[in-house]
């Protein structure tokens, strides 16, 4: 992040644990058989899993942990090594960027904010091999405006860190999960900063009232913010046209005493509007090799008796 | 085969202990299973990138939702870059730490990372990029050209990740340490890469694969055996004593993660209180 320039965001790292590919396989061969449609899932990340989101199969649960913010997701798991290779992943991308947008639109994101993350993974899953085929897609708009760095400060530069700091663990263990990856922090008219769910952006638009969009960020690069303040910085420029906005970077985390590593920027989008429609959409992650396709991770040697057998003896 | 049998044995043997209720961590430099929660929720409270799981076989002497502490992704850095380990290099497995010389050390360090291991990893690597292109990368020229979106350059030989569990062992009664490594690409790491990862003194010979006792499948990772662990944590204890700055029960779990770093010196294990 610098003054000045175009603000870059960094890739979300799917890191995805054998547990959850042994439990698709037990799902697969147990209760969904040849059905194909898609799987609830679910990504956990916090301010410290440095760019990394650990994805566990199943729903999210309600009474997780308060400093971990959970994405929600689906899991499209192809039957045949044919299905995975002659997809239509851009047909899946537009797809579920359609659904990303229209949740923007129709106020589901105010209520929700973690709607914002919704992501997917696309799989085919060799199971006789042990072999998991797959590749995950953390959908953002590419046409939406490039953000300009105007300013840049530390937090506690121009926030008092002790009330905040409380009034941050009062919401994040207060409020529904799927609300802690982005609220507000808003300036009352009595001079006191208030934190406050996103739903209440549409009352500080409307009295323009001081505001910070808080974004939680699991990254402490000096350069990018994370993949999510892509997106929260989309819901504002398309649902509520805010073309300068002033963002709070929160990446100190639950058990911290101080908002020392947060950061506070101001950005101004390039553009007034979008021009292209329909809106394309980006977020295939990319393989071990740089490339946009899919990861293939052998686990043979932990799930395969056989295998293990062969390794003990 | 043997090993197999030796393993089942252990882990019936540790099934039939019952968990220890009396404290007497300062003499025995054991723990029982509620101090192990308490030393966990200390651990989880000042190093914030380790948190509790239950995983899906629940062990009945420890709360539901604390069953195991993990920290995911650890980085380990590529063990031919000459990081400045020397200097801090502590064998506390035996007596002799204080007079160890330095080019003890230096010798211990080298073999780990010789030239002929770098290229049979290498040699691996190419083998997996193979498999990789099978599916081959798709055309998404679109997407190529996102100036917006940074993807962190990876090679897949620089540096591997880990994810680090801590689980209570009833018999040694200590916490034991289990590892699942990744290379950058996302590829599991066999046994013999991680012994490249671990010090000397312990590949091969205290770090062999066991079953994960949080998982019902066959889920093996790497383990470290709990067998030393006690007298070593002992020793810690009693060091820590001398010096006037005693450790108390909560912050058992701080010293273990101490000792476990110098077990694995390339792994940049997150040291920073939060207060």
């Amino acid at each position: 992040m610098f003054v000045g320039k175009a603000l870059q965001f960094q890739s979300f790292h799917s890191s995805i644990d054998a547990t959850f590919w042994h439990q698709l396989s037990n799902y697969k061969v147990e209760k969904q058989k040849l059905d194909a449609s898609p799987l609830t899932i679910h990504g956990k990340f916090n301010t410290y899993s440095r760019g990394n989101i650990s994805i566990v199969f199943g729903e999210a649960p309600s009474n997780s942990n308060i400093k971990d913010c959970l994405a929600e997701g689906t899991l499209l798991n192809a039957n045949t090594p044919q299905e995975f290779t002659n997809a239509d992943v851009k047909k899946i991308r537009e797809e579920i960027g359609e659904v990303l947008l229209n949740s923007i639109k129709n106020g589901v994101v105010s209520e929700r904010p973690n709607e914002l993350l919704r992501f997917l993974i696309f799989s085919y899953a060799d199971i006789k091999a042990y072999k998991y085929h797959y590749w995950c897609l953390f959908p953002s708009f590419k046409e939406t405006p490039h953000w300009i760095v105007k300013d840049l400060s530390p937090a506690e530069s121009l926030i008092p860190s002790g009330p905040i700091l409380s009034q941050i663990r009062e919401f994040l263990s207060t409020a529904d999960y799927y609300q802690r990856p982005f609220f507000l922090l808003i300036k009352s008219t009595l001079d006191e900063w208030t934190i406050a769910p996103l739903k209440e952006l549409s009352h500080c638009v409307d009295k323009s009232l001081q505001f910070y969009l808080v974004a939680e960020d699991s990254v402490q690069l000096a350069e990018y913010p994370s993949w999510p303040v892509r997106n929260i910085l989309a819901f504002a420029f398309i649902k509520f046209k805010l073309k300068v906005i002033n963002l709070f970077l929160y990446r100190d985390g639950i058990n911290s005493d101080t908002l020392s590593k947060s950061i506070l920027i101001k950005v101004e989008a390039d553009k007034d509007m979008i021009l292209e429609a329909p809106l394309s959409i980006v977020g295939w992650e990319r393989n071990g090799k740089g490339v946009l396709g899919p990861r293939v991770v052998n686990l043979s040697t932990v799930l395969d008796p056989f295998v293990l057998s062969e390794s003990a003896s | 085969m043997a090993q197999r049998l030796t393993s089942a044995f252990l882990n019936w043997r540790e099934h039939i202990t019952p968990a220890s209720k009396t404290s007497d961590f300062e003499n025995t430099g054991m723990i029982s299973p509620e101090e192990f929660v308490l030393a966990g929720d200390y651990l989880v409270s000042k190093f914030p990138t380790w948190s509790w799981e239950c995983g899906d076989r629940i062990r009945g002497f420890l709360p539901k939702d604390k069953q195991y502490l993990v920290t995911r992704h650890v980085f380990c850095v590529q063990r031919n870059i000459n990081i400045g380990v020397n200097e801090e290099w502590v064998d506390i497995e035996t007596d002799d730490t204080r007079n160890k010389d330095d080019d003890q050390d230096d010798d211990a360090i080298s073999s780990i990372h010789s030239d002929t291991s770098d290229i049979a990893s290498a040699e691996r690597l190419k083998g997996q990029s193979k498999e990789l292109s099978d599916s081959g990368p798709l055309p998404l020229k679109d997407e190529e050209d996102d100036d917006q979106m940074v993807s962190p350059v990876i090679k897949e030989d620089e540096g591997r990740y880990y994810d680090l569990y801590i689980v209570y062992d009833k018999y040694y009664r200590t916490p034991r340490l289990f590892l699942r490594g990744w290379n950058a690409g996302g590829q599991l790491l066999t046994m013999k890469d991680i012994y490249e990862d671990v010090s000397g003194e312990h590949a091969g010979k205290t770090v062999t694969m066991e079953p994960f006792p949080h998982y019902h499948s066959h889920n093996t990772m790497a383990s470290v055996h709990p067998c030393k662990h006690a007298s070593v944590l002992l020793k810690l204890i009693k060091q820590h004593r001398e010096r006037n700055d005693p450790i108390r029960v909560d912050q058992y779990m701080v010293l273990f993660l101490k000792f476990v770093s110098t077990m694995l010196p390339y792994f940049e294990i997150d040291y920073t209180i939060q207060a």
